[in-house]
């Protein structure tokens, strides 16, 4: 792990990216100090303003400060994100490792499952999950969660595949441990490489994801801040007030844009193939 | 190549059985009673049992599976439950729609993505390299509506124009549609080029490295025989494999673009569809959107044979 935190250190996209995610979830987490306003006050006497002193990126169709929901919208994005990812990679390393120890029908079964889930484009999967759900913060997670699922079981697949059958496994299985040791002790640890790129990158694809289902209407709902549902509110007042639009989708772009390049630096650092280029 | 044709469309029938169950069982995982939440809070005890009848909702299950499986094979995909209407023929009304905004995204994403991603490889670390890099993580890095939005928002302020609200075929009216469709395919053009424009050039500069370009280069060819006819036929493997995946993004991804855009096509009838709680009409469009992207996924594949012969399967 030392190596990994020197080439870390090394790589200034990566140092500099992970300072940009550690302020943004820090303003996620310190949002209510944060913020000027709350989010959801209305100040009746001050609908679709410019930036003031008082109100710094202006104000909404309803007087509610954008510069506190953008604040409060981070906290949605990141903790959806998060927690879409993790749904993914528990059950997505779980199906994995499953599919990759045990092969025969037990991977052909699971590895057909999750063909069909790739066979739909992820936004209308996510879709038709949400219409089933109904929307709602949980229920986007579960939504984003589930799509992605795929990914990370083909990831830890075919680590597992090429680790399997590795002398230090054998020897595992010589003195006696049980599968779930073996899975969870001895291959577990060595797939997290793989698992750890595969996340950092998964990560921006959730909060897009969400963005766009909150967008639709279908995810975060309202008076709760999201990014995508304030920009598809902010769209029949394009005309007045343009920055109820701009400003959104600059917090959008800004946390999205760190994501991928956090995700492409942590790629860099650990895949073989990819050093030195 | 004929009994790989074979074995891969076998291949997909397990794969279609699956899509069909998932599909299928969306509907009954509907918390409730499906019938009344489709009909509202409004709906009579009777008109509930009638559409739990005509829509055989009072079968055992797999009784419904097969029935509704049996019609989807003959063509039937039922009616909507709020219009009432024949959902196949609305949904091939509502594809040729989103087909056409498809292609046209695909084309502006092409036509600016593969000569930028050439010339940034084979100029890497220029300004335009530069320039190609930046584009294509904002392009991935921004979504799709936030795009379309600022596109919307930029050319009514700035040159007080709108794109025509009556969406006209391209073959009756082709100026009236490349009116219509220019913002949104522009919106779908730029996430596509991102994507393919960063494919491009990571397999342009794998390809420039190899050996057999040096030898080309040795025998003396000019920089553009070489690109042109050595190098793009050998990098366009991974090209193809990000457009096809692509394809099937932009089905999805027209969801949001139709609906920003105003744009009657499948996707936003998918949309109509679950805002208005018509199941039948949700399975429908999702159903037919998940076929198209297994068959362009197929063609993908046999495209690769016809590029690169020296795959066998």
């Amino acid at each position: 792990m030392s190596t990994f935190r020197k080439r870390f250190l090394a790589n200034k996209t990566a140092v500099f990216c992970s300072i940009l995610l550690a302020l943004l979830c820090l303003t996620a987490v310190l949002a209510p100090v944060l913020a000027p306003h709350d989010p959801t006050q209305m100040f009746q006497d001050h609908r679709m303003e410019g930036s003031s002193g008082e109100f710094l990126l202006g104000t909404d169709q309803f007087g509610r400060d954008l510069l506190s929901r953008i604040i409060y919208g981070a906290r949605v994005s990141l903790v959806v994100g998060l927690s879409a990812v993790l749904v993914s990679v528990v059950f997505g390393t779980l199906f994995g490792l499953i599919a990759g120890y045990f092969g025969r029908w037990i991977d052909g079964f699971i590895m057909r499952c999750m063909d069909v889930l790739f066979a739909f484009p992820e936004i209308l999967l996510a879709l038709a999950i949400v219409a089933v759900l109904g929307p709602g913060t949980f229920n986007t997670i579960m939504a984003i969660g589930i799509v992605n699922i795929p990914i990370f079981t083909r990831t830890v697949r075919g680590a597992v595949l090429s680790i399997k059958n590795l002398e230090y496994v054998e020897s595992a299985r010589a003195i006696g441990a049980s599968t779930p040791r073996i899975l969870f002790q001895e291959i577990l640890p060595n797939v997290t490489a793989p698992l750890l790129v595969q996340s950092s990158l998964a990560i921006s694809g959730a909060i897009l994801t969400e963005s766009a289902l909150s967008f639709l209407g279908l995810g975060i709902q309202p008076p709760d801040p999201s990014w995508g549902g304030m920009i598809s509110e902010a769209r029949r007042y394009m005309e007045l007030a343009p920055g109820m639009i701009i400003w959104p989708c600059v917090a959008m772009t800004v946390t999205i844009l760190a994501c991928n390049m956090f995700g492409d630096a942590v790629r860099d650092i650990l895949d073989p193939r990819h050093r030195g280029k | 190549m004929g009994s790989y044709l074979i074995k891969r469309v076998a291949s997909l029938i397990p794969i279609l059985f699956g899509i069909s169950v998932l599909i299928f069982t969306i509907l009954h995982l509907v918390p409730g009673d499906p019938a009344s939440i489709m009909l509202g809070t409004n709906a009579t005890p009777e008109a509930i049992a009638a559409l739990n009848k005509s829509m055989g909702l009072d079968q055992p299950l797999i009784n419904q599976y097969l029935h509704w499986i049996t019609g989807i094979l003959q063509g039937n995909f039922g009616v909507s439950v709020h219009t009432g209407e024949e959902i196949l023929p609305q949904i091939l009304k509502r594809f040729a729609i989103t087909m056409q905004l498809t292609v046209f995204g695909v084309l502006i994403g092409w036509v600016l993505a593969i000569p930028f991603g050439i010339l940034s490889a084979i100029r890497a670390h220029s300004k335009t390299d530069i320039v190609v890099r930046v584009f294509t993580l904002l392009g991935i890095s921004v979504p799709n509506f936030a795009i379309g939005t600022l596109l919307l928002l930029g050319f009514s302020l700035y040159f007080n124009w709108f794109p025509p609200i009556d969406v006209v075929n391209f073959w009756e009216d082709p100026i009236e549609a490349f009116k219509v469709f220019i913002l949104p395919a522009t919106t779908m053009g730029i996430v596509v080029a991102a994507g393919v424009m960063r494919m491009t050039r990571s397999a342009f500069l794998e390809t420039m490295d190899k050996d057999f370009i040096r030898t080309a280069r040795a025998k003396g060819n000019s920089k553009w025989t070489i690109v042109i006819g050595h190098a793009f036929r050998n990098s366009s493997i991974p090209i193809v494999t990000i457009a096809g995946m692509q394809i099937g993004y932009l089905l999805g991804g027209s969801v949001i673009v139709e609906q920003l855009f105003s744009i009657p096509g499948l996707g936003q009838y998918i949309l109509e569809g679950i805002y208005q709680r018509d199941y039948p009409v949700v399975q429908g469009g999702v159903l037919f959107v998940a076929l198209v992207f297994v068959l362009v996924n197929l063609l993908i594949d046999l495209i690769y044979t016809w590029i690169d012969p020296r795959i066998k399967y």
